[in-house]
């Protein structure tokens, strides 16, 4: 590939023309201004020419931060306009590698470019995927496209957790005002990783199941109530997650309630625990005695030496 | 009944045998391309699936045909059945089957060397006389679906005529046995259908033969001599299941004779682990990935056990009731606590269920075998385990 090094004036690029545009906003302006400001355009983006400007292929906030700055010529690599659009995006990829790393959303969007400039799937799954560092995956590529159809501030939230395609391809198709609710719930809560994905991955099956939008669903089952309370975000997730466990294991949730009840009526002593595994898949009981003091253990045996004690475990182990 | 084949590819090692040429001929597809096995393994690995669906890789393997299903580990119990890996992939599109994401490649792959399958399970029957194998080409495969274009089954009843410890199984979704209806099969085939109620069958099973239809071609098969065998695999959990299930186990009877039934298997809906996540991807609109499941002890996600032993139970309760107290029914992958609630019985392990196999159709029907089947045979025989 030949390319000449110049410098250029600001007016002869076409800044309106995002054809090979992945880079988002979510970076450090005042950073890139302020380096812009003292050293001038260290790393020269790239550019096209075309019949009556140059087209940019790689550097779109360096040329923007520089106009901004009040620069009028920079230095830019310029490419023979016989570029193959293919060889365009490689050099894209590869030039942007050089500085930093693309974030999620920029993937998606570059996915997305190569397609509507007519690459093959092919080529984009086999070639360009394994350039930005993504598996080559159909699945895979599907999942990172996901993002483009997300409202910004779940975007922001996924890129800020560092999640993986997996845990946000649940999000897909679901519909604006859904969105919209979870907006809200990251907002609300701010929750962990692993609570966001609980929550939208359970809230997004529940819909799915019952062919009913989430947002909906969230209202019927007291969900956007309970976002809604005045109690600590800690309290208020754990009831959401509770009300999507009820809706999700409606069995389960019955049984152990009901276990949960027998066991509250032995009316033990605080050291004495029992518990079992919630799923009922492990047909046992686990029965634990935290004691500090002798009159403790003491009490504990009593407990465990009632009769009421015996008939409550039988009909514990009879449902596991 | 039969399935467009669009695609053939032939692996150049085998191009040149008369099965092939049989293949094409019969099939009439729109391509044939002559290639090797690792270029179709590598090449299709980004194919959309449906279209997977409707091409065929005519190859031989390396590994070996007969082999027993892989079954499950401890705790869990499985009937040590035998399968021939003739035939891998299968050309019906059911949401659930294992097959789309246990196997590595979405086309179909017919393998063409029949006699080194039917030579390993001659050695295998031969060396081990005491031991009653139950043999089947259904695992990897719908057993019927592709005979049209192969062959394979009535070749395999002919073979399985004359095995003195063995007895073949069909295992099919598809209403297509007219072909072997005719055939002096000796009493040593079972064919076998899965069933589930019309509701499940519409939405899950895409491209297989209706309830009615499976029923009335057993039916047929059974005039025609054959022991039937059932299966209830996967048992779908929804709102509706219990009319649904109840009138299939009802329809089945009141056209089918229990006498003839060799066995019936339950088994609940399981999927391995990402198995779900792929359903939700290639069948939009199935629900099954939404039921109330748990990951249980084998890693795999199935019904919660209260939900699956009452499926058990209720299915297990029906059968009596319209069929009698003397059909064969088993669980499939379960573990010995449910068959002990739902069965009043558990195998100690699969070893002793295989014998319970053979003891069950030794008193049912004689006539296959040359002696009485015992215990301890089956207890040792586990080594013939050792198929690999």
């Amino acid at each position: 590939m030949k390319f000449d090094l110049k410098k250029i004036s600001l007016k002869e690029i076409n800044l309106d023309d995002d054809y090979f545009r992945f880079s988002d906003h979510r970076f450090d302006r005042k950073e890139l201004l302020d380096s812009l400001d003292r050293h001038g355009v260290l790393f020269p983006p790239a550019v096209v020419p075309n019949e009556t400007s140059f087209r940019i292929l790689t550097g779109f906030r360096r040329i923007s931060g520089a106009k901004e700055i009040g620069l009028e010529k920079i230095p830019v690599y310029i490419l023979n306009n016989d570029i193959r659009v293919e060889e365009a995006f490689s050099f894209s990829i590869e030039e942007n590698k050089t500085t930093r790393t693309l974030n999620l959303f920029e993937k998606a969007t570059a996915l997305w470019r190569m397609e509507e400039s007519g690459l093959s799937e092919d080529k984009i799954i086999n070639t360009f995927m394994p350039l930005m560092g993504l598996q080559s995956s159909p699945r895979i590529k599907e999942d990172v496209s996901a993002l483009l159809n997300l409202p910004e501030n779940l975007v922001d939230f996924i890129l800020f957790k560092n999640l993986a395609p997996k845990n946000f391809r649940h999000l897909k198709g679901i519909s604006p005002p859904s969105l919209g609710f979870f907006e809200n719930f990251v907002r609300t809560i701010l929750p962990s990783a692993s609570d966001f994905i609980e929550v939208t991955k359970g809230l997004s099956d529940l819909s799915r199941k019952h062919d009913q939008e989430v947002k909906e669903l969230a209202r019927s089952l007291g969900i956007e109530a309970a976002l809604a309370l005045k109690e600590g975000k800690k309290e208020r997730l754990e009831k959401i997650k509770k009300l999507i466990a009820a809706q999700k294991f409606p069995t389960l949730t019955k049984i152990n309630q009901n276990l949960e009840k027998k066991v509250k009526n032995l009316e033990s002593p605080p050291s004495l625990k029992i518990s079992w595994d919630q799923t009922l898949e492990r047909s046992e009981v686990t029965i634990e005695l935290d004691i500090r003091e002798e009159k403790e253990f003491d009490r504990c045996l009593e407990a465990l030496k009632r009769p009421k004690f015996k008939k409550t475990l039988k009909e514990i182990l009879k449902n596991l | 009944m039969g399935y467009k084949i669009t695609r053939v590819f032939v692996d150049n090692h085998v191009k040149k045998k008369a099965i092939v040429k049989d293949f094409i001929e019969k099939s009439k597809p729109r391509k044939i391309i002559f290639t090797d096995q690792a270029h179709v393994k590598e090449g299709l690995k980004t194919y959309p699936f449906d279209d997977g669906k409707r091409s065929v890789f005519l190859s031989q393997s390396k590994g070996r045909y007969f082999k027993t299903c892989p079954g499950m580990e401890k705790p869990y119990i499985c009937c040590n059945l035998g399968v021939l890996n003739i035939i891998s992939n299968c050309p019906m599109s059911c949401s659930y089957c294992f097959l789309q994401f246990y196997l590595n490649s979405p086309v179909t792959t017919v393998h063409t060397d029949f006699s080194r399958v039917t030579s390993e399970l001659k050695v295998t029957s031969k060396a081990h006389p005491e031991i009653f194998f139950r043999v089947t080409t259904g695992e990897l495969s719908d057993s019927l679906a592709l005979d049209r274009e192969t062959g394979f089954s009535a070749r395999l009843i002919e073979i399985f005529k004359d095995i003195p410890n063995a007895i073949l199984e069909l295992k099919t979704k598809t209403s297509f046995v007219n072909h072997l209806l005719r055939l002096n099969h000796g009493g040593r085939t079972v064919i076998s259908w899965s069933l589930n109620p019309q509701r499940v069958i519409d939405k899950e099973e895409k491209g297989t033969a209706s309830l009615e239809k499976r029923i009335t071609t057993a039916s047929k098969a059974q005039e025609a001599g054959y022991l039937l065998g059932f299966h209830f695999d996967p048992l779908i959990h929804y709102p509706q299941w219990e009319k649904d299930y109840e009138e299939t186990v009802k329809l089945l009877f009141e056209k089918v004779s229990p006498f003839r039934i060799a066995w019936i298997s339950l088994g609940s809906l399981r999927f391995a682990p990402g198995m779900e996540e792929e359903i939700k991807r290639a069948h939009p609109s199935s629900k099954l990935p939404y039921g109330e499941m748990v990951v249980a002890s084998c890693g795999k996600k199935r019904y919660v056990k209260p939900i699956r032993l009452r499926l058990y139970q209720k299915m297990i309760d029906w059968i009596k009731k319209y069929g009698g107290q003397d059909v064969l029914v088993y669980l499939c992958m379960e573990t010995p606590e449910a068959w002990e609630k739902t069965m009043s019985f558990k195998p100690e392990s699969t070893a002793h269920l295989d014998f319970v196999f053979a003891e069950s159709l030794h008193q049912r029907f004689e006539y296959l075998f040359t002696k009485k089947p015992l215990l301890n045979d089956y207890l040792k025989g586990m080594e013939y385990k050792g198929l690999e």
